[in-house]
C-alpha cells in the first residue's frame, strides 16, 4: 500500500475505463509507450516512468484491487480530512540573500561572509565599471571595427568575387543545420531557464549602462578597484542600451511569473515544465541579427557606397537574410527527409561533410581555371589519359573487381578476378615509361621486355596464388597483399603521381574486402567508397595544378577569419585519422610500433607549437626533394595536423584503456579479426568514452590557430593587431587595445558556445551516466 | 556502415597443431615490424641525405660553429644583454624563459587554488565571480590575452615625462613597471651557498623534531624550529659568508679533472651504458619469467624480442666506441666531432671556482627605481631598482592568468572528487571551515590533481614561447633571430627541442617525485 498512489489517477493516465480488463490495460500501455522517445526528451522520460508505474499497479490483479479499495475509501472521506498541502518553502529575494550572501561561520555567524561579499562585490563592481567605461568612452574609435569588418573576415578577397565567400558560408550553415535536424541534436530547453538567462543578461546590460564612469578610465591613475566617482552624462547610445537591458529583464521576469502561475496550484503532481527546442534560441538570434542589419545605421567604408553611414543593408543585409531563410528551410527539410528516408540521408550528409572542405577551398573560393577539353578527353591528350577517362576506367573496372572480391562466391570467380587484375597490370606495362636504373643493371634486358616480364610474373603469381590457397577469403587477402607489393613498386617507378595514389588506394580497398564486404550493405559501402575516393583524388589533382583566376593582393587568397576557420577545420580533420593510428600503435602489443609511436608522440608534445609552425613554414622544404615546393599554408596546416595528432592520440589512448578486456575477448570469441574487432567493437566505444576530452581538444586546436599570426599568416588576429592599427586613417591608429578587446570577445563567443552546446550533446547522449 | 559481417567460414576439420609459417601470428607480427622499422630507417636516411644535399645547394652546411661566433644581436633584457657568442645569447634566452616559468608556476598554483576553492564557495557572489574568471580566461586564446596585456601596458600607463624624473617606489609606464629591488653584490655566491647549507640543516632539524613529536606525542613546534634555524643562517650569513670560499678549491679541482679526461673515456662510458641497458633489459625480462618451479617456457616472440634487444645494444656500443660511430654522429650532428665537443662543464666549474673566494662585503644592496631625464628607467644603464619590460609583463601576466584558470578548474574537480564524508567527519570533530579545507580536503584533493597539474605546468613552460610575439627575448625568440641571421634553422630547432625536452623532463621528475610521496600507501 502506497499513499502516493492516491495522488495519481492511473486509469486516466493509461486512458482506460475503470472496468477495463487486463488485456485492454496492456494494449493501451503498449500503444502509449510506443509513442514515447524517453532517450531524447526529458518530458517523455518522465511520462514513461509514470506510465510504467501505472501499468505495474493495474496489471497486477492484487495491487489493482488494493488501489481500487484505496480510491473508494478516499472518495468517501470528507474533504476536511484531506492532508494539508505541504508548506511551500519560504522564498523571496531577502531570504535568498540571507542564505547565499550574508550567512557564514567565520568570525561569528554573519560577519565573515558579509565582509567577503562586500569586498568581492566592491571589486567586481569597480572592474565592471572600468570595463563599461572603457567600452562607452567617447574616445573609443569603434568605427575602426565597423569599417574594417570585411578585412577582418576575409582579408583582401576581391570585392567582385564576394559571392564565393557567401556561398561557402551558406554551404557550411546549411550542412550544419541539416545535420542538427537529422542527428536530432539539441533537445529541449525549459522555458523558465531561457527566461532566467534573458533576465540575467538584460539586468547585466542595464547595470553596465548605469555604472559608466565619469572620468576617463583610460589611465591607471588609481587601481580601477578603488575608483569611486560620479557617473558620466547620459549619452543616447547609453540610454538605448539601458532601456533595452531593462526592458528585457523586466519582460522576462514577468513572463516567468506568468508561466509559473498554473504550475503553482500545488496538487503535488509533477507537471512537466514547458519547454522550447534548444535550436529556437539560435534561430531567434539570427532573426534579430537580420532585423538589426536592415535597420541599424553604422559607419561603412567611404567610396564603396553612397552614404558613409547607412543601414548595413547596403552591404550585407541581403545575404544574411537569404542565409537565415536558407538555414531555417534546411532545418525543416532535414526533419522531413529524416522522417522519410533516414538511412540514405545520413550517408549523404556524411559524404557532404567530407567533401565540403576540399570543394570550398579548391573550387568555390579559389576560382580555378579549368581546361574542360583536356578534362573530358577531347583535347590534345588521349581519352584514357584524361581525367574523365581515368575516373571512368578506375571506377568501373576497380568497382567491379571489388564487388566480386568482396563476396567470393567460388574459387573459380576469385581466380577469374585475379586473372583479370593480372591482365590489366600486364596491359598497363605498355603504358609505363622506362624502368628504373637499378632494375636494368640487375637484369641486363632493357625497356619493354623487362616490363612485360615483370607484369607477366605478377599476373601469373596473382592467378596461381588465388587458385592455390585453399580458403576463398584467404586468397582474396593474398591478392590484396600482392597488389600492395605492386603499389610499392609503382611508387619506385617514374609515372604520373595520380596513378601511384590510385593504385595504392585500390590495393587498400582489396585488402579491406574480406573484412568489411561480408554483407550487402558492406559491399555497397565499399564500392561507393571506392568511387568517391577516385573522384576526390582525381579532382584534387586536377584542381591542385589548376591556375586560379582570382586576383588577390597577399600571398594566398585565404585570409582573416576565413583563414582561421579553414586552418582549424583542416588541422583537426587531418589530425584525426593520424591520432587514431598513433593511439592504436602506442597501445599495440608489438614493441617496435609502440616504440615508434611513443617516440613520435613524446617528441611532438615536448616542444611548443610555435616551433613546429616555424618548422612547417620555413624548414620543411629543406627536407623534401628539390623541386617539391608548396605554399607556406600547406606546411602550416601540416604542422598543425601533426601537432594536434599527438595530443589527440593521447586522448584516444585514454579511451582505449578504459575499454574492458572482456570486449576484446568477446570480439575474438565471435570470430572477428583484429581489424574487425578494432574498428567495429573497440574504437566506437573508446571514442564514445572520450567525447568530452575530444571536444576539449578541438577547442584547444581552434584557439591554437591564432598562433599563425606569429609566423606572418594574415589570420584574423594579425589583421586586428597589426594591419588595422597601422592603416593611414587617423581614426584607426592606436586602436590595438580595443581591437584586442574585440578579438577576445570574438574568440570567446565561439569557444564558449561550442563548449556549452557540446555539454548539452553529452547530456543527451547520456555520457557519464554509465 | 556498422553492420555485422558474415560469420567467418567454419574451421576445417583437420586442425594443424601449428599453423603454417605464413599464418603464424608471431612470425607475421615480427616480419611486419621489422619491415616497418627498415622502411622507417630508410625513410629517415633519405630525408637526412636530402636535407644535407639541399643545404649544400643553398651554400649553408650544417654545423654548430655558429654557436661560437658573435650573434650580431643585442637582447632587450636578461642577465647578458650584449652576448659575445650565439651560445651566450641562447643561454640568456633560456634563463629569461625560466624566469617566467618558475614564478608563473608558483603564482598560478596559489591563485588557481584560491579561485578553485572560491568556485565551490557557498557565497553566491564569490562562486559566480570565480566561475566567470575561469570561463573567461579559459576560452580566449592565450596569444590574444598576451596582445591585450601588451596593448594595455603601452596605452594605459602614463608616459615617463620629465616631471617624473627621480626616484620612486613603484613606477608604471608604457616602458614597463619599475619596483625597488635587492641588487646582488660580489659576495652573493658565498651567501647563496651558505643559505643552501642553512636550508638543508633547517630541514634536518625539522625532520628531527617531527620524529620526536611522533615518538613522544608532545607538541615540539617543528615548524618554528626549522624556520628559526633558517633565519639564523640568513642573519649570521650576512657577516660570515666569506667562509664559503672553501668551495672555490673544490670547483677548481673538478674543472681540472674535466679538462684532463680524454675523449676515449666518454666513448667507453657511452658504450658501457648501451651494453648495460641491453643487459639490464634482458636480465629483467628473464627474471620476470623465473618462477619457483624454474624458468617459464619461452615463446618464439620472447626469443625474437631478446635477440633484437641484444643486437641493438651491441650495435649501439660498437657505434659509440668505433671511429665510424664518431664520424657518423659528426655527420648527423655537425662538423665538430661529437665527442670532442666541450660539454660546457669545464668552463662552468672554472667560472664557479673564480667566484668563490674569501673576500668580504655585503652580498645584497637595496635600491629604489629611478627615472633619468631622457625619460627612461635608470636600470637599463646602472643597477637601481628593477624594471620589468612590457614584453616580460605581458607574457608573464598572460601565461599566469591563463594557466590559473585551468588550475582552478582542476582544483575544483579534485575537491569534488574527495568523498563528502571526509568533510562531514571533520565537521563532526569540530573543525572550522578554513581548517577543514586546509587540513583535510585540500591535501586529499591535491593527491588526485597532481598528475594533471604537472601537465599544466608543462603547458605553462611551453606557452612562454609566445614571448616571441611581444619581442620578449626568450629562447624561441633568440633562436629565431639567430637562424634568420645564420641560416642554421635545423641546428636551432635541435637546440629548442633539447632545451624544452630537458625542461619537461625536469618538471615531470619533480611532479612525479611529489606524486610518489603523496600517494596512498596501499596494503
Amino acid at each position: 500500500m502506497n499513499p502516493a498512489w492516491l495522488r495519481k489517477d492511473f486509469y486516466r493516465l493509461l486512458e482506460v475505463d475503470e472496468n477495463a480488463d487486463q488485456a485492454a490495460v496492456e494494449e493501451s500501455y503498449r500503444r502509449l509507450i510506443g509513442e514515447l522517445r524517453p532517450e531524447t526528451s526529458p518530458d517523455d522520460a518522465l511520462r514513461y516512468s509514470l506510465l510504467t508505474e501505472a501499468y505495474s499497479v493495474l496489471a497486477d490483479s492484487a495491487r489493482r484491487e488494493e488501489y481500487d479499495r484505496m480510491r473508494a475509501a478516499d472518495a468517501e472521506k470528507p474533504a476536511a480530512y484531506a492532508p494539508p498541502p505541504p508548506q511551500a518553502p519560504r522564498s523571496g529575494p531577502w531570504r535568498w540573500m540571507r542564505e547565499n550572501l550574508f550567512d557564514g561561520e567565520w568570525w561569528g555567524p554573519i560577519a565573515g561572509n558579509t565582509a567577503l561579499t562586500l569586498a568581492v562585490a566592491l571589486i567586481g563592481l569597480n572592474l565592471s565599471r572600468f570595463i563599461t567605461s572603457y567600452l562607452f568612452d567617447p574616445g573609443r574609435k569603434w568605427s575602426a571595427l565597423t569599417y574594417n569588418m570585411k578585412l577582418l573576415m576575409v582579408q583582401a578577397f576581391p570585392q567582385d568575387d564576394m559571392i564565393r565567400i557567401w556561398l561557402s558560408i551558406g554551404i557550411l550553415a546549411v550542412l550544419a543545420v541539416w545535420s542538427l535536424a537529422s542527428w536530432e541534436i539539441g533537445g529541449r530547453l525549459p522555458l523558465t531557464t531561457l527566461m532566467r538567462r534573458l533576465r540575467f543578461g538584460g539586468g547585466l546590460l542595464a547595470v553596465a549602462a548605469v555604472m559608466h564612469h565619469g572620468a576617463g578610465a583610460r589611465t591607471f591613475g588609481l587601481p580601477p578597484v578603488l575608483q569611486i566617482d560620479a557617473p558620466a552624462d547620459w549619452s543616447s547610445p547609453r540610454v538605448s542600451v539601458f532601456l533595452v537591458g531593462a526592458a528585457a529583464a523586466v519582460g522576462s521576469h514577468l513572463l516567468i511569473k506568468l508561466i509559473r502561475r498554473p504550475g503553482a496550484a500545488a496538487d503535488g503532481e509533477d507537471t512537466p515544465e514547458r519547454s522550447v527546442p534548444a535550436l529556437a534560441l539560435p534561430v531567434i538570434i539570427m532573426a534579430a541579427v537580420s532585423v538589426f542589419l536592415w535597420t541599424a545605421r553604422l559607419p561603412v567604408p567611404e567610396g564603396q557606397f553612397e552614404e558613409t553611414t547607412g543601414p548595413i543593408a547596403a552591404t550585407t543585409a541581403r545575404p544574411w537574410t537569404i542565409l537565415f531563410a536558407a538555414t531555417v528551410a534546411a532545418y525543416f527539410l532535414g526533419l522531413l527527409i529524416q522522417r522519410r528516408y533516414p538511412q540514405p540521408l545520413r550517408r549523404f550528409l556524411l559524404i557532404a561533410w567530407f567533401t565540403s572542405y576540399p570543394v570550398i577551398i579548391m573550387i568555390i573560393q579559389r576560382k580555378p581555371i579549368l581546361h574542360w577539353m583536356d578534362i573530358l578527353g577531347f583535347g590534345e591528350t588521349s581519352f584514357f589519359a584524361s581525367d574523365l577517362g581515368t575516373v571512368l576506367t578506375f571506377v568501373i573496372l576497380g568497382g567491379a573487381a571489388i564487388w566480386v572480391l568482396a563476396l567470393p562466391r567460388s574459387k573459380a570467380v576469385v581466380t577469374g578476378a585475379a586473372a583479370g587484375i593480372g591482365l590489366l597490370i600486364l596491359a598497363s606495362t605498355f603504358i609505363m615509361e622506362d624502368p628504373p636504373a637499378w632494375l636494368t643493371t640487375l637484369v641486363p634486358i632493357g625497356g619493354l621486355a623487362i616490363d612485360l616480364l615483370l607484369g607477366g610474373l605478377i599476373a601469373a603469381a596473382l592467378t596461381a596464388g588465388a587458385w592455390l590457397v585453399a580458403d576463398r577469403y584467404e586468397s582474396v587477402r593474398l591478392i590484396g597483399s600482392v597488389l600492395m607489393l605492386v603499389a610499392v613498386m609503382v611508387w619506385l617507378r617514374p609515372m604520373p603521381f595520380l596513378f601511384r595514389v590510385l593504385t595504392t588506394v585500390f590495393a587498400l580497398a582489396v585488402l579491406l574486402c574480406p573484412t568489411f564486404g561480408g554483407t550487402p550493405t558492406g559491399r555497397r559501402n565499399l564500392v561507393a567508397g571506392w568511387g568517391i575516393a577516385v573522384l576526390v583524388v582525381v579532382s584534387a589533382f586536377r584542381l591542385g595544378i589548376a591556375e586560379t583566376g582570382l586576383e588577390y593582393q597577399s600571398t594566398t587568397f585565404l585570409g582573416g577569419f576565413n583563414l582561421t576557420i579553414l586552418l582549424a577545420f583542416g588541422g583537426i580533420a587531418l589530425s584525426f585519422p593520424l591520432g587514431v593510428i598513433l593511439a592504436l600503435g602506442r597501445t599495440s602489443s608489438m614493441p617496435i610500433f609502440r616504440l615508434v609511436c611513443t617516440g613520435y608522440i613524446e617528441l611532438v608534445r615536448s616542444v611548443p607549437l610555435i616551433t613546429w609552425l616555424f618548422f612547417g613554414a620555413s624548414m620543411l622544404v629543406a627536407f623534401l626533394p628539390q623541386g617539391v615546393e608548396f605554399d607556406e599554408l600547406v606546411g602550416v596546416i601540416g604542422a598543425l595536423a601533426l601537432f594536434n595528432s599527438a595530443y589527440l592520440a593521447e586522448t584516444i589512448r585514454g579511451g582505449l584503456q578504459s575499454i574492458n578486456r572482456g570486449q576484446y575477448e568477446a570480439a575474438r570469441a565471435v570470430g572477428l579479426s583484429t581489424v574487425q574487432s578494432t574498428s567495429l567493437v573497440i574504437m566506437p566505444q573508446a571514442l564514445r568514452a572520450v567525447i568530452p576530452a575530444l571536444v576539449g581538444q578541438v577547442i584547444v586546436s581552434f584557439k591554437d590557430t591564432s598562433l599563425v599570426a606569429i609566423i606572418g599568416l594574415t589570420d584574423v588576429l594579425l589583421i586586428a593587431r597589426s594591419i588595422i592599427p597601422q592603416q593611414s586613417n587617423p581614426s584607426f591608429q592606436g586602436t590595438i587595445a580595443q581591437m584586442m578587446f574585440f578579438m577576445a570577445l570574438f574568440y570567446w563567443v565561439f569557444t564558449f558556445a561550442f563548449s556549452r552546446s557540446s555539454m548539452r550533446v553529452e547530456r543527451n547522449v547520456g555520457l557519464g551516466e554509465r | 556502415m556498422v553492420t555485422p559481417p558474415d560469420p567467418p567460414p567454419p574451421p576445417k576439420a583437420s586442425q594443424h597443431a601449428r599453423p603454417p609459417f605464413w599464418r603464424n601470428e608471431v612470425i607475421l607480427k615480427w616480419v611486419v615490424q621489422v619491415a616497418f622499422l627498415t622502411a622507417f630507417v630508410w625513410l629517415f636516411w633519405i630525408v637526412v641525405t636530402q636535407a644535407t644535399a639541399n643545404l649544400r645547394a643553398t651554400g649553408i652546411s650544417f654545423s654548430w660553429d655558429f654557436l661560437r661566433e658573435p650573434p650580431g644581436i643585442k637582447l632587450s633584457e636578461g642577465f647578458n644583454t650584449d652576448p659575445a657568442t650565439s651560445l651566450e645569447a641562447l643561454a640568456a634566452g633560456m634563463v629569461n624563459m625560466l624566469r617566467i616559468t618558475w614564478s608563473g608556476i608558483i603564482v598560478a598554483t596559489l591563485l588557481g587554488t584560491l579561485i578553485g576553492v572560491s568556485r565551490l564557495s557557498s557565497n553566491w557572489i564569490v562562486s559566480r565571480i570565480a566561475n566567470g574568471y575561469i570561463e573567461f580566461f579559459r576560452n580566449i586564446p592565450l596569444l590574444v590575452q598576451i596582445f591585450f596585456w601588451q596593448a594595455i601596458i603601452i596605452s594605459a600607463f602614463p608616459d615617463l615625462t620629465a616631471e617624473r624624473a627621480g626616484a620612486g617606489w613603484i613606477i608604471p609606464s608604457p616602458k614597463g613597471i619599475a619596483i625597488p629591488w635587492l641588487i646582488p653584490q660580489a659576495g652573493r655566491w658565498q651567501y647563496m651557498a651558505l643559505i643552501i647549507a642553512g636550508a638543508v640543516i633547517a630541514r634536518l632539524v625539522y625532520r628531527r623534531r617531527i620524529d620526536l613529536q611522533e615518538s613522544e606525542g608532545r607538541e615540539t613546534h617543528a615548524m618554528a624550529w626549522g624556520v628559526s634555524v633558517l633565519v639564523l643562517f640568513l642573519a649570521a650569513g650576512w657577516f660570515i659568508h666569506p667562509v664559503m670560499g672553501v668551495l672555490g678549491w673544490l670547483f677548481s679541482a673538478l674543472a681540472w679533472t674535466m679538462g684532463a679526461a680524454p675523449v676515449l673515456v666518454f666513448q667507453i662510458l657511452l658504450a658501457a651504458a648501451a651494453i648495460w641497458a641491453a643487459f639490464h633489459y634482458i636480465k629483467g625480462y628473464l627474471d620476470r619469467r623465473r618462477t619457483p618451479a624454474g624458468m617459464a617456457k619461452m615463446t618464439d616472440e620472447d626469443y625474437f624480442r631478446l635477440s633484437l634487444v641484444g643486437v641493438v645494444g651491441l650495435a649501439a656500443a660498437l657505434l659509440f666506441i668505433s671511429g665510424t660511430g664518431d664520424t657518423l654522429l659528426s655527420h648527423v650532428l655537425g662538423r665538430t666531432p661529437f665527442f670532442n665537443m666541450n660539454w660546457g662543464l669545464e668552463p662552468l666549474f672554472d667560472f664557479l671556482a673564480s667566484r668563490f673566494d674569501f673576500s668580504g662585503g655585503s652580498p645584497l644592496r637595496f635600491t629604489r627605481p629611478e627615472v633619468v631625464v631622457p625619460t627612461r628607467f635608470a636600470q637599463y644603464s646602472q643597477e637601481v631598482g628593477k624594471a620589468f619590460s612590457p614584453g616580460y609583463l605581458s607574457i608573464w601576466t598572460g601565461v599566469t592568468l591563463y594557466t590559473t584558470a585551468f588550475i582552478a578548474e582542476l582544483v575544483r574537480a579534485g575537491i569534488m572528487a574527495v568523498p563528502k564524508g571526509q568533510s562531514e567527519a571533520s565537521q563532526a570533530l569540530g573543525m572550522r571551515r578554513g581548517r577543514r579545507m586546509r587540513l583535510v580536503v585540500l591535501p586529499q584533493a591535491f593527491r588526485i590533481i597532481l598528475p594533471p597539474l604537472g601537465s599544466q605546468y608543462l603547458n605553462l613552460a611551453k606557452n612562454t614561447s609566445l614571448g616571441i610575439a611581444v619581442a620578449y627575448a626568450e629562447i624561441v625568440q633568440v633562436g629565431q633571430t639567430i637562424f634568420n641571421q645564420t641560416g642554421q634553422a635545423l641546428a636551432v630547432f635541435l637546440i629548442w627541442m633539447g632545451f624544452f625536452a630537458a625542461v619537461s623532463l625536469i618538471l615531470s621528475a619533480v611532479v612525479n617525485y611529489y606524486n610518489r610521496k603523496m600517494k596512498l600507501v596501499e596494503r
